[in-house]
């Protein structure tokens, strides 16, 4: 496929983005009588127009994995307008700050070329960050107030990969288990149990990645495991997540709202209830895990599996943008990323339906959860730069003399 | 509008919505796979974009016979299990017996594992050696266990070189194999794919050493008696260094390889 094709595909799945945005926001402008509407039907698929056209060229980086990143913005943003446009307008801020944060990783990935001093610094930072929230954070967690908790949660996310990266391409297993098993530690004890498991899952999915050795890989999990039961036995945040999961029905505290999330999802049929016209969904939407029964309610299980299917394709994408890097430490790095994204999807459907316990994880790019927005498109940052970096060494292969032919 | 109007038009707007849902979907996938497609028959037109050289044995054993070239990656590990990026297949090779990674300023970094045997131009290199002192350059020898490899590392990758664009082949347009726009020029210089004991030669500078014009790519190794001496055995020392061979020290000044580039490149 020459680049004239690859932009010709690009442009076609942009048209019917474009298109799917125009005639959403046009319906909710039409019901709420709304300019804010109106801008929105002509802000959001220029917004798709230019992921998918504009800045895959100024940036000389994936095109689809760019549209697919507007697709779901967008999304989060129309479902958010949807229920409460206030809460809209807050995600479209959080979606300016998050683009910001993903060019600058972008451009950091490209830029340097040493990461040994960059590794020295955020290390120490990364302790900084998590012993804040014991000094000027709440005792409760909640992600949509942007507690510090939070905020400090999502940025050792980051944080974790790029490390882990550097001492898992050098072969230092050990000190990488330690650092993971620091930040665990600390987070658990923060009650940030989302944050706690996802890095948990990184940092024994990075290690079988990259060495694939078993005893790493035991001795890591063995201490989630250790983790776990200590939570289950002492933590009452902890068994309440748990009892809620096991006896939904029977518990009155936290399975209230995933009865009702559950009732939402199963009330909507194959095409959804309509968008807009369920207004008891905004009880939900400030527990940020519950933005995919939302989806659901609003346009149907046949949507929202198709939403499911295109993340499916934007961690496809990630993991073979990883498998192509030239270096360990950047596949290392676009799979940690990818890893955690991917992870975090499954811990935000599968506490949804049911199939493991609730955690608070959001879902990727569209739940009302400014922090999570901000790292997820960080980490989306870390993987374009990654495959800017494999699309210059291809370029540059084109251009060497010609050693041999096959 | 009404609250009726606005709920008929909802409802009827599900199943575009979800219409368009599948369609944007099957683009999706669509547009992965033939990214995966393009991305495979580019590398296929560029069988070496992956590779900085190839290591030539020079001293083989019955798996890995002499004249055997293997491709050498970025980064990777060099061992005697079939999961490393170098696979040598002999007894006394660790399963992961050094790991490797080329810095364009500098040349390949070697890192032995503990307790490895490795030789780089005949200096032993241990893994508490700091990495400033220890890399491989075009040229270079290593000797793992039994096995002698020697570099040769792909022109125009270390921009200190002297090998400037200008100097370089047209660049190609990357398509597929069976295009036929895509023929080098009748008079560019194509390695052989397998070594010849010549080029090599020790008592050969660097400089005079020639690549010939393939005429076939066929790879077979080299004959039995390539290392034998006058007496009939077949030397198994490494070869003496040349003192002011470039690979000697493993550091070499930009003149000189700049030199060695463009000799090793023109007929």
């Amino acid at each position: 496929m020459s680049k004239s094709q690859k932009h010709n595909s690009c442009t076609r799945l942009s048209v019917l983005m474009i298109l799917f945005f125009f005639f959403s926001f046009i319906l909710l402008a039409f019901r709420d009588q709304n300019v804010l509407g109106y801008v929105l039907s002509a802000a959001v698929p220029l917004f798709i127009l230019m992921s998918a056209s504009f800045f895959p060229k100024l940036f000389t980086t994936d095109a689809l994995l760019l549209s697919i990143t507007g697709f779901l913005l967008s999304l989060g943003v129309l479902v958010l307008y949807a229920v409460r446009p206030s809460a809209a307008m807050h995600q479209i801020y959080s979606c300016g700050v998050g683009y910001a944060g993903m060019i600058l990783c972008m451009a950091l990935v490209r830029a340097v070329k040493s990461w040994q001093r960059i590794i020295w610094i955020i290390i120490p930072l990364s302790f900084i960050l998590l012993t804040i929230p014991f000094l000027f954070g709440s005792s409760s967690y909640n992600p949509a107030d942007g507690s510090i908790s939070s905020i400090t949660g999502e940025m050792i996310k980051i944080i974790l990969v790029i490390v882990l990266a550097y001492f898992l391409s050098r072969g230092y297993h050990i000190p990488s288990l330690l650092f993971g098993f620091v930040c665990i530690l600390l987070l658990f004890i923060q009650k940030n149990f989302d944050s706690a498991v996802l890095t948990c899952g990184t940092v024994l999915l990075l290690l079988w990645a990259s060495s694939g050795g078993f005893l790493s890989s035991l001795l890591g999990l063995t201490g989630f495991a250790a983790l776990s039961w200590y939570g289950y036995l002492y933590l009452p945040d902890f068994q309440s997540r748990v009892a809620a999961w096991l006896k939904p029905l029977a518990d009155q505290g936290d399975s209230d709202n995933l009865i009702q999330a559950i009732v939402f999802m199963s009330s909507s049929g194959l095409w959804g209830n309509g968008l807009g016209l369920t207004s008891s969904a905004s009880d939900l939407l400030y527990e940020s895990e519950y933005l995919f029964s939302i989806l659901c309610g609003q346009f149907g299980i046949i949507f929202a599996i198709c939403v499911l299917l295109i993340l499916a394709a934007f961690i496809w994408r990630s993991t073979s943008i990883a498998a192509s890097s030239r270096s360990g430490f950047y596949g290392l790095l676009s799979m940690g990323c990818t890893i955690q994204l991917g992870l975090q999807t499954f811990l935000s459907i599968g506490g949804i339906f049911k199939l493991i316990p609730l955690t608070g994880a959001s879902l990727p790019f569209l739940s009302f959860d400014s922090a999570s927005l901000v790292s997820a498109l960080c980490m989306t940052g870390l993987i374009l730069g990654v495959e800017n970096l494999n699309l210059e060494a291809v370029n540059e292969a084109a251009h060497l003399p010609l050693m041999r032919r096959s | 509008m009404s609250s009726e109007l606005y709920e008929t038009l909802a409802l009827a707007a599900r199943y575009l919505f979800a219409f368009l849902a599948v369609v944007i979907v099957l683009r999706v996938y669509l547009s992965l796979l033939s990214n995966l497609s393009e991305r495979k028959k580019k590398l296929r037109a560029l069988p070496d974009a992956e590779y900085i050289g190839e290591l030539v044995v020079i001293s083989g054993n019955a798996d890995l016979p002499e004249g055997t070239a293997i491709h050498v990656p970025w980064e990777g590990i060099l061992g005697s299990i079939r999961s490393c990026d170098i696979f040598v297949p002999d007894s006394e090779v660790k399963r992961h017996h050094l790991s490797f990674s080329f810095d364009p300023s500098r040349g390949i970094i070697v890192h032995p594992s503990g307790g490895s045997r490795v030789l780089i131009n005949n200096v032993p290199v241990s893994s508490r050696i700091s990495d400033q002192t220890v890399s491989m350059i075009h040229g270079s020898y290593l000797q793992t266990g039994p096995i002698l490899f020697r570099l040769r590392m792909f022109a125009d990758l270390d921009p200190n070189a002297g090998f400037h664009q200008s100097d370089a082949a047209t660049p190609i347009n990357v398509s597929p194999i069976h295009d036929a726009s895509c023929s080098p020029a009748p008079d560019q210089y194509i390695p052989t794919p397998q070594a010849s004991i010549d080029d090599f030669c020790v008592d050969q500078p660097l400089n005079q050493m020639k690549f010939r014009k393939i005429s076939d790519n066929t790879q077979s190794p080299l004959p039995a008696d390539a290392f034998m001496d006058t007496e009939g055995t077949i030397s198994s020392s490494v070869p003496e260094r040349d003192a002011d061979h470039p690979a000697a020290s493993g550091i070499s000044s930009r003149q000189r390889r700049s030199e060695r580039w463009e000799a090793d490149w023109s007929e």
